[in-house]
Order: C-alpha cells, then structure tokens, then sequence
C-alpha cells in the first residue's frame, strides 16, 4: 500500500466511530462483517495478510444485497438503503490500495453521518457524530501530510480547530438557513414498533405498557404545574366495542349548541411528544386550543395529528383544568355511548341493568359500583389472564385487575345500567424535574379511566383506580410500584430502583432536563420557530428574506475567513512568551497598567501591581515565578504548558475574585 | 547572595553615605572587569568611592593626580639608564597597580589619556618593543569634572567606549550630608578601613559572574535595545556592539549583585543608564535630567518580552 501506516489507523478509528451508533440497530450479521472487514484491514496494515482478490470483494456485496433483501424484504424502507451504505462503507476495505481509496471512505463518511440523524436526533448523538467527523477531518489531514507532520496527536489537533474554527460558520446556518420541509419521505422501517397506546383498549396493553420507562412526553407549564391527581392526559376516547375490546370507533359528532360550562383553571403549557404509535397527542384534562404542525382539535375533545410521528414534535396548548363540561347529547349520540354488543359479557349487563332498576339516578349506580370495586377489588400489576368473556371474568371471579380492566368494566356496567359512558386512554400523573423546570411523562404513566354522562352536568371523569389505588393517582405510579402487590419487572423496574439512588438519580435527572432542552431548542428549531426567533430581531421579516439573509451571513463569514487568512498576521507573529506577557499585562488592575509601558518586565510590573492590590497580585505569584523559570533561567522543567496553565489558573482566580469582591 | 560580597557592600555603604545604587554599579563595574568613570563636580565623593573600593576590596592602589603637564610616561613608567650596568631599565609607572585612581582625567592631555586608554585596553604597557603586562586584577577608576568646566580635555567618544560605565554620584541627601558635617571625617574612615576580601576572592567572584545565564529572551532584549537605540530618532548615534557585550557583561554582575545566577530584563535596565549614557549622543543638547528622560522613555518602548 502506498498509503501511511498512521492515515490508515486514523481511517480505521474515524469509520468504526462513525459506524457505531448504527452497530445496536444493523442486522448482526452485517455487525460482524464489519468488524470481520475492519479487523482483516488491521491485520493488513500489520502485514499480516494481503489483499485479496477482487472476486471476494464482489461476492461480499452480493451476498449484502441477498442478506439485506431477506432482512426487510421491501426497497421502500430506508434501513435497507442505509445498511447498505454502511456495508458498501466498509466493504470499500477489501480493496483499499491507493490514497484515492482511503480519500472515497472519508468521502462516505460524511453521509453516513448524515444517516445517523435518521434514526436519533438527541445530543449525545450529535455529539458521538461531530466527534466522528472530527476524526475523519484528522484521517485526511494525516492522508495529505508528509510523515514528520503526521506524528502522534498532530492530525487531531489541527482537525479539532479547523472544527472549532468551522463552529460559528454552523450556527450561523442553523439559524438563518431556511428550514426545508423534506422533499419526499421513505418510511422506517420499524417506525411502527415505538412503545405506546394502541388505539384499541385489549385488557393487558397497557399492563404491557407500564413495564417500559420509555419516554413519553415532556410538558412545560407556564406558570406552576398542577398536582399529580390532576394530572389527566387525555389521548384517546374509546367510544365503541368490538368483539376485540374497546376502540376508538366514530361517534357522531356532538351537537354544534355544545356550550362549554365552567372551563375551570385555564392552563397553558407546551407539550414535546416523543414518536407516537397512534396519530394522538396527549393532552391535559379539557383541551381547548392547541397549536402545532398538522396537529387538530377533535370535536369530541382530543387532539388529532395528520399522521402518526415520527420525529419529535411540539405543541402550545391550552386546557381548562377539572373543567364542567355541560355537554348535551343528541339522540345519534346517546345511542352510540349506550351501545354494547349482545353476545359478550351477559353478566356484566344483567348486573348493570339491575342496578338500574334499584336505582333512581346516575349518581347513585356510579356510587354503588365504584362502592363495589373498592370493598372486594384488588389493584394489582400482575392480574390474571382474562378467560372468556374478559369483563365477566374479572368482575366476578378474579376480582383483580388493574386500571384497564376497572375502566373497561365500569364503562360496560354503566352502558348496561343506561348512563352513556366511554373510556379514555392516556396517561396519569409525570415525574416533576426540578433542574428543568417541566413534568415527564413516562410509558409506565399510561392510563385509562371512565366519562361518563349525566344529565345536566355533561361528561364527568370517573377513574375507578382513584378510588381502589388512591396512591396511584395521588403520587403517581413509582409510589405505588414500590408497594404493590405484583412488582413491576423489566426496564421500569429497574428505573425506580435507580431513583432510589440519590446523586445518580440527581445527575440522571439533570441529564434528562439537558436532553429536553436539547429536544425544545434544537430539534424543534422548525420554520414557525425560526421566523418567531428572527422576528424579535427583525419584525418585518419575510419567510422569502431567510435565503438572502443566510446567503449574507455566509458570505460574510467567508469574508471574514478570507481576511483572516490573506491579511498580515495580527497576533500570529507574536511569540508564545509575548503571549503570556501580553496576557498577564491584561491581567493587571488599570492603575498599575497605566504605569507600566512594553519595556516594563514582569517583575516590575509585579512590584507595582504589589502597591497598588497585594491580594490580587498574590494570585499571580505563580505565574510570574515560572515565568522567569522558563524565559530568564530556561529551565528545561518548567514546560511551555505548565506556564500557560499557571497564566490560566490566574486568570480563573483573578475574575473570580473580581466577581465576587473578595 | 554570597556573605563576604554583603560585607563588602555594607563596608562601603558605610563609607559612602546614602549612594548605594552607586556603590553597586561601581562594584558590579568591577566585578565585571570593566574600567569606571565616575563623573561630576567636585566635591561629590567621587575620588572617596575610589579609595573606598580600594581599601575594602583589599587591592593594591594608586592615585594619579591629572593635570596639564602629566606627560604618557608618568603614568605608564619609562626607561631609565642604569649607569652601573649601562643598560636601560623600565621603571613601572603609577599604572602597574591592582586599581589606578586617575583624578580628573579630563585635565591631562589627549597624549597622556590615550596612553592610559591603550593600557586599559591591552591590559599591558609596550615599551622600547618590550610588553609589560599589567597586573591582575586591574582596573581603573577616573573620574573627571563635567565637560564644560574649564581647562579640560574632553576624552572623545572612542575612549568613552573603553569605559564598562559612567557614574554620576550626584549629591548626597539631607541626612546622608548630615551625618556627613557632624561625623569623623571621610577620609580618616576610608584610611581605617580594613580589607574585607582579598583579590583571589575577587578574581572568584569575577569568574562566577561570568558563568551568569544570560537565556536566549535576554540576548534577544539586548538586541533589540541596541538595534533601535541606532534607529530611536532622539539619538544621534545609538549603541556600538561593543556597547551591547558591555550591557550583557554589566547585567550579569548585577544580576550576581542581586544574589542570582540568571539574568532578568530588569538587570539589564538597572544597568543601562550607567553602561550606555557615554556611549549614546544625543541629538539634542539638552540638560542631564532631560538625557535621562528621553533615556528612560526609549526603554519605555523597547518590548521587553517579543
């Protein structure tokens, strides 16, 4: 090979750094021939081995394609185009002989950085993938640069600058380049798979649900967050019953005279969903307005999104809080809230209507179930599993169940006993994160709870598990999960059992109020947030100004580069000593500045420094003893470093003691 | 700083009152190995600080007192026919001393001060094709009365140049002049005085001065004063390279006097009024507090660290 032993180990480093966030979701068989490719390379570079002939390396990629096709059976996903980038990526290995070669990976390599955002867009992601560029910049650097220059950390250094250097030139374009709405979309593959509500309630989903600590949502409130019992996410309504379960049906649209009563407390927050299995966004208690990209109000009171999401997304929203409703029902609707298939549950039905007849009014067959539950119900997390007719079943032989089955079969009962009646599906309560200030809602909060109607007051919230499991509600599910009956087991589990660990749990939630802020400010930097940001700078901005205006700012920043680099050196004429007295002359209080000239030394400078603020000049002490070290005495122990790291550590201490006026 | 060069500072203190920084340039002078010229009116103190120097150092001295009539022979010695043996013998002249005094060396003529220069330089005395050399150590300390006084010679800038540095002791203070009037007096002092080291001390001395570390910031810094000093509008003439080997040879000692065996840009600017006055001219004729000024303000702007 004609090509450096150092650029080749700097190629290797930078392609698995850019493979791995891949490496957990590639099929495995593609994980090992990477690695087989990556380690048959090393061994070449060692001179263990040679290249093979080109033979393998067309067999390797028709047996990818064979493999890959297999794997997802369908060109229309996208994980097939990108794993085979990434195999094409590394298969370029098996015939790498030339600088051009190694050139052509590094090349790629900045598109399967693109790819990683594909499948993560958090921050740590972001950092895994800039610091792989990074390493590419220092493979190519180490490629084009004599031996001499390619020593040790050298290609990294100077790549870590040109990065830095580049850093400015990226915010600019991420806040003035305008934000394009993509071209097309390829489906993900797995973008079905994400943990979440389904849009029909089967008893057992959600007891599935809460042993998983995905993330859910996030919610910031404008003013306080509300108490966790009040804490009402709202998702979905189940209006209708099939053979399966409850389902989201379609109830005939409510009356257009719907006169709101009471809204209740107005509370307005901003609400970041996490990927979405159904085209619902959760919402507190009474929405009454939301904004946000295709993102509606349903009649019935719940928000609708186009399309299922994908990616993370916000909304501003508004609800009234432990709002009365005052809904009147029309006859359609009555109809179809009291509807219940005749072949299933007999039992649960005879029971409702016999409660009917005993009594005289809503509030009092409400009363005399929820009465029922609470004296002969267990709530538990390990139910048994349903036989038969699922409500019959649980009402009357197991007698444990958990919110699901309580709201499953206290809608039924009450459909049966002629109260119109639904089930909503979302979740109860969140986790408050005092370091970001917002409420996290996690997959284990998934809930379900009862409306029903009754006359003259509109759909009342009835959750039977407030009244079996009061602490569930109260405080939410990891203080109930700690003393339940029938321990969680999985993901969830494990992540009560790490807050129970103080500072790790301290240092989690920081992270996590990081990781949402990342979510809000970064990710959610859309077009209506982009215009609303440059229009407290510039009000009369137009959406068509964004590309002349980005246009500028990239000129001009090329312009300043352009300067920079054709004007006569500024500070790069001056030597690392010059540096370090020019440094430490800012350092010094104006007074003594005004005293001293460029021929005055350090040790006169100190002298008078002394005068005038001894504290201060104490700190510099340090700093001025290595500095005559190094210049006066050139004591080889006293490295340029340590030199710099006394000037820095002055600096620190200087400004801390200006700051604070100690 | 080594204990016997403290007590010879403090011995001369002593003697010459309240004019320390003086007393450390004149011995940093010596210890360099470079020849002093002390210069101001009379009456200063200026012969006193040479006799001191003498005395505490525990050098062989002598003193020539110049006037118009001293002929180059008085000084160096001359050839004096022996009758008896009929042959010439050189009779050693007041120069063959470990520390000649040469008073008022403005008032004797440009033949007489240029056979003493020749001598300071060579460090030895040619006579009749012989070369006597002069002993070791050797210095030579001459003041003279500021140039305008009438009846001298002013010694021209090439002989100024031989010269490692030109004091000017300047009067004394108020209470240094003081205990000046009320105390024995000067001269009785500086005949009692013992010697307080010995001339092998300060041939050690001399030595370790020598092996100073001068670094490569330092040499920079000099070079950078002497090279704008040719350039700095204020004078007429800026600093030979001899002047640059004198500055460098005048820090170390200092920087010795200062009890370290490194050079800092201070050292070089204590020293450089002393070592560079005579050898710079000025464009403008002024007084000396305004020569100090305008030399002061050059080391203002010389970057001490570039």
């Amino acid at each position: 090979m004609t090509v450096q032993r150092s650029a080749l180990l700097w190629m290797l480093a930078s392609q698995s750094l850019m493979l791995a966030p891949h490496g957990s979701r590639m099929p495995l068989w593609m994980l090992c021939g990477c690695l087989a490719m990556g380690a048959f390379t090393l061994a070449r570079i060692q001179g263990y081995v040679r290249l093979p002939s080109k033979w393998v390396a067309v067999a390797a990629v028709f047996m990818c394609w064979a493999l890959l096709w297999r794997e997802y059976g369908s060109l229309m996903v996208v994980e097939f185009w990108v794993d085979l980038l990434l195999f094409m990526y590394t298969a370029k290995l098996l015939e790498l002989a030339s600088k051009r070669d190694v050139s052509q990976i590094m090349l790629l390599s900045f598109f399967v950085g693109m790819t990683h955002f594909l499948f993560n867009e958090s921050m740590l992601q972001t950092i895994v993938t800039f610091s792989g560029l990074v390493m590419v910049m220092a493979t190519l650097i180490a490629l084009h640069s004599s031996s001499t220059q390619t020593q040790g950390r050298q290609p990294i250094k100077l790549a870590g600058i040109a990065f830095l250097q580049a850093l400015p030139l990226l915010v600019i374009l991420f806040v003035f380049f305008p934000r394009l709405s993509p071209f097309w979309t390829i489906p993900l593959e797995k973008g079905a798979a994400f943990t979440g509500l389904s849009d029909r309630l089967m008893l057992g989903d959600i007891h599935s649900l809460v042993q998983s600590d995905e993330l859910a949502f996030r919610v910031n409130f404008t003013s306080a967050p509300p108490a966790s019992r009040d804490l009402y996410w709202r998702t979905l309504v189940l209006s209708a019953v099939s053979e399966g379960g409850w389902v989201v049906g379609s109830p005939p649209r409510p009356m257009p005279s719907v006169k709101f009563g009471a809204e209740g407390a107005i509370i307005d927050y901003e609400l970041l969903s996490q990927p979405m299995r159904v085209p619902f966004i959760p919402s507190l208690d009474r929405v009454l307005s939301v904004e946000g990209t295709s993102a509606s109000l349903d009649p019935i009171g719940f928000v609708r999104s186009a399309s299922v999401l994908q990616t993370v997304t916000q909304y501003q929203m508004r609800s009234g809080l432990n709002a009365v409703d005052g809904a009147e029902l029309s006859k359609a609707e009555r109809a179809a809230y009291l509807a219940l298939p005749l072949r299933i549950n007999p039992l649960a039905r005879t029971f409702g209507a016999s409660l009917a007849e005993d009594y005289q009014t809503p509030d009092a067959v409400i009363h005399t179930v929820l009465a029922w539950y609470f004296d002969e119900f267990t709530y538990t997390l390990n139910p048994d599993a349903s036989k038969g007719d699922s409500i019959d079943h649980f009402l009357f032989e197991t007698k444990r169940g958990f919110c699901e089955h309580f709201a499953a079969s206290f809608t039924w009962v009450m459909r049966a006993a002629g109260i119109p009646a639904r089930v909503v599906l979302g979740y109860q309560g969140g986790a408050y994160n005092p370091s970001g200030n917002y409420i996290e809602v996690r997959q284990f909060d998934a809930h379900a709870w009862s409306e029903v109607w009754v006359q003259g007051e509109g759909w009342r919230r009835v959750d039977p598990t407030a009244f079996i499991a009061p602490e569930r509600i109260e405080r939410g599910m990891q203080a109930s999960a700690a003393g339940m009956d029938g321990l969680m087991t999985g993901e969830a589990w494990d992540y009560f059992q790490m807050r129970s660990l103080g500072w790790l749990f301290d240092l989690q939630l920081q992270v996590q109020a990081l990781s949402h802020l990342w979510d809000r400010v970064i990710v959610n930097y859309d077009q209506a947030r982009q215009m609303r940001w440059l229009s407290t700078v510039w009000p009369d901005l137009e959406l068509e100004d964004l590309a002349p205006l980005a246009l500028a700012a990239f000129l001009l920043g090329l312009g300043v580069i352009t300067v920079g680099l054709v004007a006569p050196p500024f500070r790069r004429g001056l030597s690392q000593e010059a540096r370090w007295y020019q440094s430490y002359l800012r350092c010094l209080d104006g007074v003594t500045l005004d005293q001293v000239g460029p021929g005055t030394g350090v040790a006169r400078c100190q002298e008078a420094w002394d005068m005038a603020r001894p504290d201060e000049a104490a700190l510099a002490q340090v700093f001025v003893e290595k500095f005559e070290l190094s210049l006066y005495q050139e004591d080889q122990s006293v490295s340029p470093s340590s030199v710099s790291k006394a000037l820095l550590v002055l600096k620190i201490r200087l400004a801390w003691m200006r700051l604070t006026g100690r | 700083m080594n204990e016997p060069i403290q007590s010879v500072l403090d011995g001369l203190d002593a003697i010459i009152l309240g004019k320390q920084r003086e007393v450390r340039l004149a011995l940093a002078s010596l210890l360099a190995g470079g020849h002093l010229l002390i210069e101001d009116v009379p009456g200063t103190g200026k012969t006193t600080l040479a006799l001191a120097l003498g005395r505490v150092l525990g050098l062989q001295h002598r003193r020539v007192q110049f006037t118009v009539d001293v002929l180059p022979s008085d000084i160096t010695g001359s050839a004096i026919y022996r009758q008896s043996e009929q042959t010439f013998e050189f009779q050693p002249g007041p120069i063959f001393s470990q520390i000649l005094l040469a008073d008022e060396i403005n008032r004797a003529m440009p033949k007489t001060q240029s056979a003493l220069l020749e001598a300071m330089e060579e460090n030895a005395v040619s006579q009749d094709g012989v070369t006597y050399p002069l002993p070791s150590p050797f210095f030579v300390i001459a003041t003279q009365n500021p140039v305008h006084h009438s009846g001298t010679y002013p010694l021209p800038e090439s002989q100024l140049d031989r010269f490692l540095m030109t004091l000017q002791m300047g009067y004394p203070s108020a209470d240094a002049e003081l205990v000046l009037l009320t105390s024995e007096p000067t001269r009785q002092k500086v005949l009692d005085q013992s010697a307080l080291s010995t001339p092998e001390q300060l041939l050690g001395w001399q030595a370790e001065v020598q092996g100073v570390k001068v670094a490569s910031a330092i040499s920079d810094y000099v070079l950078r004063l002497v090279r704008q000093s040719r350039e700095d509008a204020s004078f007429e003439t800026g600093l030979s390279p001899r002047g640059g080997l004198a500055l460098v040879a005048a820090s170390r000692s200092w920087a010795f006097l200062q009890g370290r065996d490194f050079v800092t840009p201070e050292d070089v600017q204590a020293v450089f009024v002393a070592v560079c006055q005579h050898r710079l001219r000025f464009r403008s004729s002024e007084d000396r507090a305004g020569l100090l000024h305008s030399i002061t303000d050059f080391l203002n702007h010389v970057d001490v660290v570039a």
